[in-house]
């Protein structure tokens, strides 16, 4: 495989995959009448629990510095429910605490 | 743009162009939270070692904030692709149950009307969407004028992002590196639904951690949304 074509290849894949998901709802609950209870609950734990699956590691891995700059982002995020607010000021959190320490 | 046969005569399914007009008028303030992001995710994606047009091309062409994310933590040489595609995916199963709530209110338009609006459905768009229809607002052309716009503000600011993040500084000494930690860290906290998801989320971060020791890659991700998500199930939904 063209090392240069690799990328657009991946972020083609990606695409087509995700239009699937989009498309998919519609396409087959407009066939059937309704998706078996088992499979909503599935599918509705599913976004939170990839959320938590990425973070878990990323957050254990930096030891009290990252652990710490999680609480601080998790208490901004949950205070000012604004994404740029809990970012800068867990970004900031990190690169004092790495200046200092 | 897709193509929705300006110039035809008034239909009488709901879908028209001021309905299109107004939609990109209405999304406009959502389009500011999505630009942020978009910025973020532009920069991001230079440290990450993308060319500005791999990310434009990704954002245009994925169009999916959260798997976007989730592919820059995962865009190391040589590219894994088939866990790329799998997890992006298992990120967005979710657009497959808002598509199923949408079957009614879309099932009056024409084939490109429906699958081109669905292309452009993301979280925001279709919560809004949702709520004007539930409220008797009978434009249908609301989700694609919302996501057009929406569109749009995702792809240029994660163009200009791309172009402000070549400017070479040391992430880890400047926290960046746990920007992408933060921005889940606030994605989480939007997707808590209360105390039925405590047990599904702790055994998710606990299968993660020791799967990110044991397994290759980044299947941990994987390995800890399904043992969660079958937590959840097993626990509350029989």
């Amino acid at each position: 495989m063209n090392d240069n074509l690799t990328p657009y290849l991946a972020i083609i894949s990606m695409g087509v995959v995700t239009y699937a998901t989009r498309a998919a709802g519609f396409f087959i609950s407009s066939r059937i009448s309704r998706m078996p209870r088992t499979v909503q609950g599935l599918l509705a734990y599913i976004p939170g629990t990839i959320i938590i699956s990425i973070i878990a590691p990323q957050m254990t891995k930096g030891g009290g510095v990252t652990l710490s700059a999680s609480l601080v982002c998790l208490a901004v995020s949950l205070a000012f429910k604004n994404l740029v607010a809990a970012m800068v000021t867990a970004v900031v959190y990190v690169s004092l605490l790495r200046y200092f320490f | 743009m897709p193509s929705l046969s300006p110039g035809n005569p008034p239909p009488a399914n709901g879908f028209t162009l001021d309905g299109l007009a107004a939609g990109m008028r209405a999304a406009v303030p959502m389009a500011v939270g999505v630009a942020s992001y978009g910025l973020v995710f532009g920069v991001l994606s230079r440290q990450a070692g993308m060319s500005e047009l791999q990310a434009l091309f990704m954002s245009a062409f994925v169009f999916a904030g959260a798997s976007q994310f989730v592919a820059l933590e995962m865009w190391v040489a040589p590219l894994p692709v088939a866990t790329l595609v799998l997890t992006t995916l298992v990120v967005n199963l979710r657009h497959i149950l808002m598509g199923a709530v949408l079957r009614d209110k879309l099932s009056g338009l024409s084939p490109i009307q429906t699958y081109g609006s669905l292309f452009f459905l993301v979280d925001e768009n279709w919560a809004y969407t949702m709520a004007q229809w539930q409220r008797g607002n009978r434009d249908r052309a609301l989700l694609a004028g919302t996501g057009i716009c929406l569109f749009l503000a995702w792809t240029l600011s994660t163009l200009a992002g791309s172009l402000a993040g070549s400017s070479g500084i040391d992430p880890v000494k400047w926290g960046i590196d746990f920007a992408f930690t933060a921005i889940f860290i606030f994605l989480a906290t939007g997707m808590w639904r209360g105390r039925r998801d405590l047990v599904p989320w702790v055994t998710a971060a606990v299968v993660a951690v020791l799967a990110e020791q044991f397994l290759p890659g980044k299947w941990y991700i994987l390995a800890g949304s399904i043992s969660g998500s079958i937590t959840g199930v097993l626990l509350h939904e029989r």
